[in-house]
């Protein structure tokens, strides 16, 4: 078997969006895209929006709702915890596909807020 | 009634296991890491703290008391370790309007003085290792003092703990360093370099009470635990009653503790740790903890109580409990292997890796206490501490040792090196288990000296 047939077997069942394989020496660079993977929200095409801190999500709804186009740093609100104000950043060029934080309620270190399907 | 366990691993499933059966609610926190983690499950509800370094998450006193908070919860158990005993995060309890299930943050911040809680208590009359009275201020007054005590002589830190800031002097010569090395150590930990001097018990046993105190000062001791198998003051097996307690000696250590405790202002549970010489029938305070200890199932085990109930119930102001027989073991021994993710034949190294399958001991008289699942990821964060393999008897301590045995035996955890091989070997040394063999907490360190691993 070729390398690439040995990766598609090893890579089977794993879920995998994307795969980069390089051998020590360099001889060996393989990129392999599984598409089916790859357009589910969470992988390359989509990016969520993850609360920095725990704390009290605030955002302006008017800003943060489902169509509007962000753009990579725009501020999208903030998470109040004690002692800490941290803002809410965007992280990438994206169109708001969903909002699943509400703004007001309490929320976790890392817990999605909104997903972005990504602008190239 | 909301409680929320500031804690991760296996205690906080054991505090949640009590506070659910009193009819509370759990919350939990975890870190980034720990996200997988079964007491984020166990809990009703559970909050991310931060990422994975301790300092973001589970250290963090702004983002537990967040988590209280969003939550509503209205209590704060601690556990071991982290924020358990850090006197700024009991005040900040209180000041959210939370109760911290332990002492007050002023008790906390000046039991932290380690010299000046000797003081008090050697006041109410418990007996103290020989040292100085109070911090020593220079070398060369120390070199006076350790003449007065005699050598050997140990240089301790008077802010700090977990072993940290102390270092033993066979001589004048060894002095100067001893106190350089404590000196430095304490500088770097916590920033302070006050120190003091005590005599070094080398052959010694170490051995300490729990007490718990209700709101009104009504303390009670139970049963010691000997934890003389130590490595580098880092407890491996603990078990109750010790060996070497005479019924006497037991007698006048339990009042000991109720002194020490009662002098400190304590609240809810503690312990008084103590040193036991060799031969002599005498003991010194050490120190106190003001939080549950790693080893508490000993205790729990070998009289049939649930310490973490007593521990919150003391600390939301209910009365102590009328305990009979506490003082007592009868015939009854129960003894602890800590199961750590560390490799005996790479000088303790910690280990990280996934379980790969997970076989647990059981049966009558056995209780293990863990946070391991299949397929769980141990990473390196956070201490090592793996699970705890409990075994009790009411037919003495050759029974509970046998009982041990058989479920060091039976435990698998595949996929990690853990400290499991060592306590196989240990429970079939006889120095160990001839209860009438002497060994001090020196042993250990000789003892692994003489295992070939490989």
């Amino acid at each position: 078997m070729d390398i690439a047939s040995l990766l598609l077997a090893w890579a089977k069942g794993k879920d995998l969006a994307e795969l980069r394989y390089q051998d020590d020496a360099g001889g060996v660079d393989v990129h392999l895209v599984f598409d089916a993977i790859a357009a589910r929200p969470g992988t390359q095409k989509f990016e969520s929006v993850q609360s920095p801190a725990i704390g009290t999500l605030l955002y302006d709804a008017a800003r943060l709702k489902t169509g509007v186009s962000l753009r990579t740093g725009d501020t999208l609100g903030s998470v109040d915890g004690v002692g800490a104000k941290t803002p809410l950043l965007c992280p990438c060029d994206g169109r708001v596909v969903e909002v699943v934080a509400a703004s007001g309620k309490g929320i976790g270190y890392a817990q999605e807020i909104a997903l972005l399907e990504k602008i190239r | 009634m909301k409680i929320l366990v500031a804690n991760r691993g296996e205690i906080a499933l054991r505090v949640m296991r009590s506070i659910q059966e009193m009819g509370h609610s759990c919350i939990g926190v975890y870190s980034e890491a720990d996200k997988d983690s079964p007491h984020v499950e166990a809990a009703a509800e559970s909050w991310c703290l931060g990422p994975a370094p301790a300092a973001q998450s589970y250290l963090d006193i702004n983002k537990v008391i967040t988590a209280a908070k969003l939550s509503g919860a209205a209590v704060v158990h601690p556990g071991y370790g982290f924020l358990s005993e850090n006197p700024d995060f009991a005040s900040a309890c209180e000041q959210a309007g939370l109760v911290f299930i332990g002492p007050r943050g002023a008790v906390m911040r000046a039991l932290a003085d380690k010299a000046a809680t000797k003081e008090r208590v050697a006041k109410a009359g418990v007996p103290v290792i020989p040292g100085s009275q109070g911090p020593v201020s220079d070398l060369e007054r120390a070199k006076a003092c350790a003449r007065d005590i005699g050598y050997p002589v140990l240089v301790k830190a008077s802010f700090g703990g977990g072993g940290r800031g102390i270092y033993p002097a066979a001589s004048e010569t060894d002095l100067a360093r001893a106190w350089e090395m404590a000196r430095s150590e304490a500088k770097a930990a916590v920033g302070k370099t006050e120190l003091y001097l005590e005599r070094f018990l080398d052959d010694s046993r170490h051995i300490e009470v729990q007490v718990a105190i209700d709101k009104k000062g009504v303390c009670r001791a139970f049963v010691e635990r000997d934890c003389t198998i130590q490595r580098r003051n880092q407890k491996l097996l603990e078990e109750s009653p010790s060996p070497f307690v005479t019924a006497p000696v037991r007698a006048k250590m339990l009042a000991a503790a109720v002194k020490a405790a009662t002098a400190c202002e304590l609240t809810a549970l503690a312990t008084v740790e103590f040193l036991l010489v060799a031969q002599k029938d005498e003991f010194y305070f050490m120190e106190i903890n003001k939080r549950i200890q790693v080893e508490h199932p000993v205790t729990e085990e070998l009289l049939g109580l649930d310490l973490v109930r007593l521990q919150v119930a003391l600390a939301l102001g209910e009365p102590m409990p009328a305990f009979s027989h506490i003082e007592d073991p009868g015939s009854a021994h129960a003894i602890e292997a800590r199961i750590n993710a560390e490799d005996p034949a790479q000088g303790f190294l910690p280990q990280e890796g996934w379980v790969d399958s997970l076989i647990l001991p059981g049966g009558p008289g056995v209780r293990v206490d863990t946070f391991l699942k299949d397929h769980l990821y141990v990473g390196s964060d956070y201490d090592s501490l793996l699970a705890k393999v409990i075994a009790s008897s009411k037919q003495g301590r050759s029974q509970a040792l046998s009982k041990l045995r058989r479920c060091l035996s039976e435990l698998k955890i595949e996929g990690l090196m853990t400290t499991a091989r060592m306590h196989r070997r240990l429970v079939d040394d006889p120095i160990f288990t001839q209860s009438e063999r002497w060994y001090s907490t020196g042993f250990m360190a000789q003892w692994l000296q003489t295992q070939k691993w490989n």
